[in-house]
């Protein structure tokens, strides 16, 4: 019970095809957890699972104490303001501004005066790293690294304990991915966080990850922490960990 | 998740209050405590201490609450207690933190009126100039095109006239034959209580051909071919297609922007004659039950007094709405910025300009006929 991700024999499909055969895993609060594996191999739709976007065939999915599958509507919307999801492209709204990306969340789910939702705009500014003169630039203006950090601050707008990052780092130069990393680690001391992400970034799940799985052809091959993970043996685990055996920078 | 339990004793004698907060000091919770506090009452009180010994849990949001509470208790001496070491070191971090960080409220600068209509006229002013400087390259860009035949992309051509044109006969012969049906039922009252039953032919025949055929087949399209041209293009450029084309050296203008031109430009002659047809078709049904005009009597009228140069009129318009249309529908999707919303807005944008500048052009038109008597 004292996870705070809990899921058990998760089956999904689309149409005919398995994309999952029965997967479970569990992620301990305060910890960063990986999920790595091939492409298309479902990192994606796992984790919108977690997140109520997509139902699974069976299974059971235990998230911050709620049983999703069986979770009613209300329920839901209780949980969608306690986690925080990052997704691949930012996803920021094009028609709001920086600011109002982030502060839309509180303006819509809190009865707080403007000015204490723009101290905390601005401190959620200040806290991935971007100055309070970037609140007024719009989507269509900022670059990839900056979608990032502004798409993080607005899942951090409603202080969740859990975040969830799809390929965080995917898109991003290696010292603004690395810059990212620092940022994860920083915020999860200081926002005491629990982490979930996808992940292709070997260097950022060697930083960050505390525990990470590894999903090939339906199954969950191996789990634990990257040196559990380095001995076990599979065609995806040795080249995928080729690069870190043998350039170990 | 526990409500924060707010206790306060009040010492009027040392002209102090203490106010206990325990529970969570997160961030549901932080609007209750300003109400809270906000309804005690602080005559003659110069201190407030707030113990926080009791929090069981505090998120940045409670701590910039607790950062800022002197905002809202400006007139007293503020003393935060507390023996948690994790919430002190919180604290202490969000309150280095927001010393940086200047919140001025103003996040959207006003301006005075002179100053925003100085704005808006120098943007129209621009946007025109380019335009302008779009009407250019295109121009040079036929001029290439005409020197090299073999260039033109006809293949496109035809896709653009199967999609625009050929799927619009329907809507246009529907919209036509309905005016058609309209005027004619609304002039044969007139007509009648002058007896002058026969002048619906005359009436008809010129209202159709010069003016009402080419205007509903150019609005029509405007809203059909515009709409969906600017929308094109201007995902084109958020999914930097566009990009893509000019990195692999496609000319935009030659394989977007002219294909849809010529494509508009040599079918909008068309599509005006379907009108016309239709138009007169739903004419001559209400001739013939209204009025009680025949058929054929109807058409002998009809080539008496009906000159082909009426119809002519009618169809040389058609080129030039054509390319106003498809110019300014493309103009503006090229003008899409890398975001959603501006799809929407340059959509709007290209089908209202495009109908004004129909209805603009079709005024020009009817000055020169005038001018050289046609
Ligand atoms: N909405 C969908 N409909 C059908 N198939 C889908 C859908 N979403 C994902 N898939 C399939 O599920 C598999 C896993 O996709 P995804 O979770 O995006 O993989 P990845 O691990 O690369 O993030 C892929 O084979 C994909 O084709
Ligand atoms: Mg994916």
């Amino acid at each position: 019970m004292d996870y705070i991700v809990d899921i058990k024999d998760i089956v999904t499909k689309f149409g005919a095809t398995v994309v999952h055969d029965k997967i479970s895993l569990h992620v301990k609060s305060g910890e960063i957890y990986a999920i790595v594996g091939p492409s298309g191999c479902g990192k994606s739709t796992l984790l919108r699972e977690l997140v109520a976007l997509h139902k699974p065939v069976s299974g059971s999915i235990n998230i911050l104490g709620y049983n999703l599958l069986d979770a009613s509507y209300k329920q839901i919307q209780e949980l969608r303001k306690k986690w925080g999801f990052l997704f691949q492209n930012g996803a920021l709204f094009s028609s709001l501004s920086v600011y109002d990306n982030i502060a839309l969340p509180l303006i819509e789910y809190t009865d707080l005066s403007s000015k204490f939702i723009s101290k905390m705009v601005v401190y959620k500014l200040d806290l991935v790293g971007l100055k309070e003169s970037d609140g007024s630039l719009f989507p269509s203006e900022i670059s990839g690294g900056m979608v990032k950090k502004v798409a993080l601050a607005r899942a951090l707008a409603l202080e969740p304990r859990l975040l969830f990052l799809d390929e965080p780092t995917s898109g991003l130069d290696p010292i603004s991915a690395r810059e990212f990393d620092r940022l994860l680690l920083r915020l999860r001391e200081f926002l005491s966080l629990s982490v979930v992400m996808v992940s292709h970034d070997l260097h950022s799940i060697r930083l960050t990850a505390d525990r990470l799985a590894v999903i090939d052809d339906k199954h969950i091959v191996a789990q634990g922490s990257l040196d559990d993970i380095v001995n076990t043996h599979t065609p995806f685990i040795n080249a995928f960990f080729d690069a870190y055996n043998t350039n170990p920078s | 998740m526990a409500q924060p339990l707010l206790v306060s004793h009040k010492n009027t004698a040392s002209g102090k209050i203490e106010i206990d907060v325990s529970g969570n000091l997160t961030l549901n919770y932080i609007s209750s405590i300003k109400r809270y506090i906000g309804e005690l009452s602080f005559e003659g009180i110069d201190t407030v201490d707030i113990n926080l010994d009791n929090i069981d849990n505090m998120d940045s949001s409670g701590a910039i609450f607790i950062d800022s509470i002197s905002t809202q208790l400006k007139n007293q001496k503020i003393n935060i207690i507390c023996h948690q070491s994790e919430i002190i070191k919180n604290l202490a971090l969000i309150h280095a933190k927001m010393k940086n960080i200047n919140t001025c409220e103003s996040v959207a600068d006003k301006h005075s009126l002179l100053y925003n209509v100085g704005f808006q006229s120098v943007k129209a002013y621009k946007t025109f100039l380019s335009f302008l400087s779009f009407f250019g390259e295109l121009n040079y860009s036929f001029y290439l095109l005409l020197l090299h035949p073999s260039k033109i992309r006809y293949k496109e051509i035809i896709f653009e006239i199967n999609a625009n044109i050929i799927k619009a006969f329907g809507i246009i012969a529907v919209t036509s034959f309905l005016v058609g049906v309209v005027v004619a039922y609304q002039s044969s009252i007139q007509l009648a209580k002058y007896g002058a039953n026969i002048f619906i032919v005359d009436m008809l025949g010129l209202s159709i051909l010069r003016e009402l055929g080419p205007l509903i087949t150019a609005i029509i399209i405007a809203g059909r071919s515009g709409s969906f041209f600017t929308a094109q293009i201007g995902a084109m450029k958020v999914t930097l297609e566009i990009d893509a084309m000019q990195t692999m050296g496609f000319d935009s203008m030659r394989f977007l922007v002219i294909p849809r031109i010529v494509a508009l430009v040599l079918m909008m002659p068309v599509l005006i004659f379907i009108a016309d047809i239709s138009g007169l078709f739903g004419g001559m049904l209400v001739a013939k039950y209204q009025l009680g005009i025949s058929a054929s009597f109807f058409i002998g009228r009809f080539l008496e007094i009906i000159s082909v140069k009426q119809f002519l009129v009618g169809i040389i318009k058609g080129p030039f709405f054509a390319f106003l249309i498809a110019s300014i529908a493309i103009y503006h999707g090229l003008n899409v910025k890398n975001d959603t919303q501006s799809i929407g807005v340059n959509t709007t944008k290209s089908v209202v300009e495009s109908i004004f500048a129909i209805i603009v052009c079709d005024a020009v038109f009817s000055i020169i006929f005038t001018v050289l008597g046609i």
